[in-house]
């Protein structure tokens, strides 16, 4: 057994997975045992099972569908927004250092100011709609997302950038060709985890002000006293964020076939 | 022109919170040739980098410029390919990919640079890993495929900086040989930088060798690669040679002295045996000033305590200049002229009686001034030993008590010993009017160390000074250790003085004087000297090129002698 505790030591596939669902079994066993034993009234905590059928109950008869479509429209293009500025920003960022000057200080302002701080804010401009949500999602992307790119863009090797200049290449393509290749892995990775503050933002979007989407059903839930319900609207929401990261994590060695990183995954 | 020439170039960084910036490279000259194959070595941080990537054009001179192929360096260009010490492929690409990288960029279409890419994998024998990525290679493969990317983009000149440093010794003897290899084959103009001796003598076809900060040339040779096509160069006494020879040039702040086994030198010797020789100085003693003077050219020595007439060729060519006009004691050191008693009564009678001496030593000099001072005739002196250069001292004390010449120059404990013998009595010393400063030692210093080990000459020269004023103070225990130390002779010193044998006679001669020495020095005098030793020597012929005033005036340093009056 004490292989398994080599710091390099690396599971098989099965097994990891077989390891990450136990997780997941013990707390479901936990949380049956406490509920089937009534040690927990069904108010405070449902069961597993009543939990499960309002799932199906939210499907079939509450229209929940429209409620992820919703969300799902809301948090594609907010997220793509953040995305598609951020990531050119960024890259110049790491890569001119006046634009670092200038953008740098304006961001960290803006990042660590608490988001829910600026909601008032945006009912007051954008409304409950749509927009407001997609405002928050890019919010709460946007700058921190900045900061990971910039930070990859700039870990490029500097004898990697003069082994292209030696090789008469010109800077435009230099940034082009050597500079975002060079930082790809890590601006992918950047944005696996700003997806999950996108879904964040999201819900807190959704559960302050809107009339539509998951975290709107929870609030409304709990309004009623529908706990199960907002167990429900919870489990989805961590369901989609597994799958989600499952997604990014198996196209990257796809991807990105010539890094370290992508033999291990 | 040539094909990369350096002027007057210097680098200098600012350091954070120090008002004078860190000098790295100073007033370097180059000219290097197409086609050479031209090692910078140096020992780590010395700013030889620095100038590669200044060539290359990753970094701008402070003063001064290079020049390629008649263009000023501005900026890097595809022209001047380089080669790092750390792993430069484009991790993203394959091997394949890596070395058509510069040409696909350069808008080259696929099918002439799969052909080109081709080449230069077989090149570097990267065949089977065609497609791999850079993570898949070992680290001398990843450098091999750095070489063909650089290759690949046909620059003019290839930059390398301790490309081989990273590896371990055999990768880096196979890659150093397939390096050569490709030299031949393409005869590129390579610049490579390194800190290892080895790795230089066994690629270089010129080695550069750079000084500690700030950097400087300090040796710049060109070598024969006739023998160095293989690794059995290194097995050869002629590499043992080379390798001792650039490892002490790479020992930069240290003052190498090279001293004669002469007995003026003998406080210095004292001195040294006792551990009193300042830090920074080392003192080396033997060898013959032929190849003290070799040493010298060759930065086995920094600076030489030699006769003059030994000096003179090294200050015409200009790489020594003369800092003391004495450096020993001459007291004890002084050449007198020993002759039979019955057939040399006087000087006048040197001439046609046997001479012991070698063609173009100091005895041959002393004979000349001798002669010229007594106004006779030098061609009629009779020279015994020409053919024999390497006879010394005692062996001119054999041929004198055996009969074989009448007169011969000697200097201690030779002095002693003869008359201390049997034999003694027959002899007697010619009361000769030798000028002292003629036969001084002088302390000549390779002209480029004046400015780079400015403190550790003034430190050697305040030594010398001191260790002659005690040598004279206590002159009889003084006396006594060097007979004791440097002769078979048992008696000691005091025995011989109050036995009015020879010291007694020198005596006669005027112990040299520091004080005044140095007032000569000031005013002139010594040049005036140096004048006329280097007339008379080549009248003799012990020089082969005559000396010119401007030479002369141009290899004194006075500014040593005026800061150390000054103080």
């Amino acid at each position: 057994m004490k292989g398994v505790f080599d710091f390099s030591y690396r599971l098989p596939k099965r097994t990891y997975a077989l390891l990450g669902s136990c997780a997941f079994l013990v707390i479901l066993f936990a949380w049956y045992s406490v509920t089937s034993t009534g040690l927990i009234k069904e108010f405070f905590l449902p069961s597993p099972l009543s939990v499960g059928r309002s799932l199906i109950d939210l499907f079939a008869e509450h229209g929940f569908w429209k409620d992820c479509q919703a969300s799902f429209y809301r948090i594609t293009i907010g997220y793509l927004l953040a995305v598609c500025l951020a990531v050119p920003l960024g890259i110049l960022m790491g890569s001119f250092h006046i634009c670092e000057a200038f953008l740098e200080p304006l961001n960290n302002f803006v990042r660590y100011t608490p988001l829910p701080a600026f909601i008032p804010l945006i009912v007051l401009w954008c409304g409950i709609g749509d927009v407001n949500q997609i405002t928050v999602i890019f919010l709460g992307v946007f700058f921190s997302l900045l900061v990971m790119v910039a930070d990859s863009v700039s870990n490029m090797p500097k004898e990697l950038l003069e082994t292209a200049y030696t090789l008469g290449i010109k800077r435009k393509k230099v940034l082009l060709f050597v500079i975002l290749p060079n930082s790809l892995p890590g601006i992918y990775d950047s944005l696996r985890v700003a997806i999950g503050w996108a879904w964040s933002s999201l819900i807190m979007a959704e559960v302050v002000g809107a009339n539509t989407g998951i975290g709107h059903m929870i609030m409304e839930s709990q309004r009623f006293l529908r706990t199960a319900n907002v167990m429900a609207g919870i489990l989805v929401v961590g369901l989609l964020g597994i799958l989600l990261d499952y997604l990014f994590k198996a196209f990257y060695p796809l991807l990105f076939r010539w890094t370290e990183k992508s033999r291990r995954l | 022109m040539s094909f990369i020439e350096i002027r007057d170039l210097s680098k200098t960084y600012p350091v954070s919170r120090q008002k004078t910036p860190l000098v790295a490279l100073s007033g370097i000259e180059l000219s290097i040739e197409e086609g050479e194959f031209v090692v910078f070595l140096g020992p780590s941080g010395c700013g030889k980098s620095t100038l590669l990537r200044i060539v290359a054009g990753l970094e701008d001179a402070t003063s001064g410029e290079a020049v390629f192929d008649g263009t000023p360096i501005r900026g890097p260009s595809k022209e001047r390919g380089m080669v790092f010490q750390t792993y430069t492929s484009f991790p993203w690409l394959t091997v394949n990919e890596n070395v058509g990288f510069g040409l696909k960029q350069h808008g080259m279409p696929k099918e002439p640079r799969s052909l080109i890419v081709r080449r230069y994998v077989d090149m570097v024998g990267l065949n089977g890993f065609e497609n791999a990525y850079p993570r898949e290679l070992s680290g001398g493969m990843k450098q091999r495929l750095a070489i063909a990317r650089s290759l690949a983009v046909e620059p003019r000149v290839l930059l390398m900086d301790e490309p081989f440093g990273a590896l371990d010794t055999q990768v880096r003897q196979s890659l150093q040989e397939e390096l050569l290899a490709i030299q031949r084959e393409t005869q590129k103009t390579i610049l490579f930088v390194t800190h290892d001796i080895d790795e230089a003598l066994l690629l270089g076809s010129r080695i550069v060798v750079f000084s500690a900060l700030p950097g400087r040339v300090i040796h710049d040779e060109k070598c024969s690669r006739t023998h160095r096509q293989c690794r059995d160069y290194f097995f050869t006494d002629e590499f043992a040679a080379e390798k001792r020879k650039y490892a002490r040039l790479l020992e930069t702040r240290l003052l190498k002295v090279g001293l004669s086994e002469w007995s003026g030198h003998a406080p210095i010797y004292y001195a040294r045996e006792d551990g009193f020789i300042p830090q920074g100085i080392e003192i080396a003693l033997g060898r013959t000033s032929q190849q003290r003077i070799e040493g010298l050219s060759h930065g086995v020595f920094d600076c030489l305590g030699t006769t003059l007439q030994a000096a003179l060729p090294l200050i015409s060519t200009g790489e020594g200049k003369i800092v003391l006009s004495t450096c020993g004691s001459t007291g004890i050191g002084t050449d007198v002229v020993v002759a039979e008693r019955t057939k040399v009564k006087t000087t006048a009678d040197l001439v046609n009686v046997r001479l012991a001496f070698a063609r173009r030593t100091l005895e041959h000099l002393i004979f000349a001034m001798v002669f010229e001072q007594h106004g006779l005739d030098f061609r009629k002196l009779c020279k015994v030993d020409q053919e024999h250069p390497q006879l010394g001292r005692h062996d001119y004390l054999r041929m004198l008590v055996d009969g074989k010449v009448d007169a011969a120059v000697l200097c201690e404990p030779a002095i002693t010993e003869l008359f201390t013998s049997s034999a003694g009595s027959r002899f007697h010393i010619l009361p000769v009017e030798i000028d002292q400063s003629l036969l001084q030692q002088v302390c000549v210093v390779k002209s480029e160390a004046v400015s780079t080990k400015r403190d550790l000459i003034m430190a050697y020269l305040r030594f010398v000074l001191e260790t002659n004023t005690l040598f004279q103070e206590n002159a009889n225990e003084a006396l006594s250790l060097l007979h004791r130390r440097l002769s078979n002779v048992k008696r000691s010193a005091s025995f011989v003085r109050t036995q009015g044998m020879p010291y007694y006679l020198f005596d006669n001669i005027e112990y040299y004087d520091l004080e005044q020495n140095m007032s000569l020095y000031l005013e002139g005098g010594v040049l005036d000297k140096l004048r006329k030793v280097a007339g008379i020597a080549w009248k003799a012929g012990v020089l082969v090129e005559p000396i010119s005033d401007d030479v002369l005036a141009a290899s004194i340093d006075n500014s040593f002698v005026e800061e150390m009056a000054g103080e």
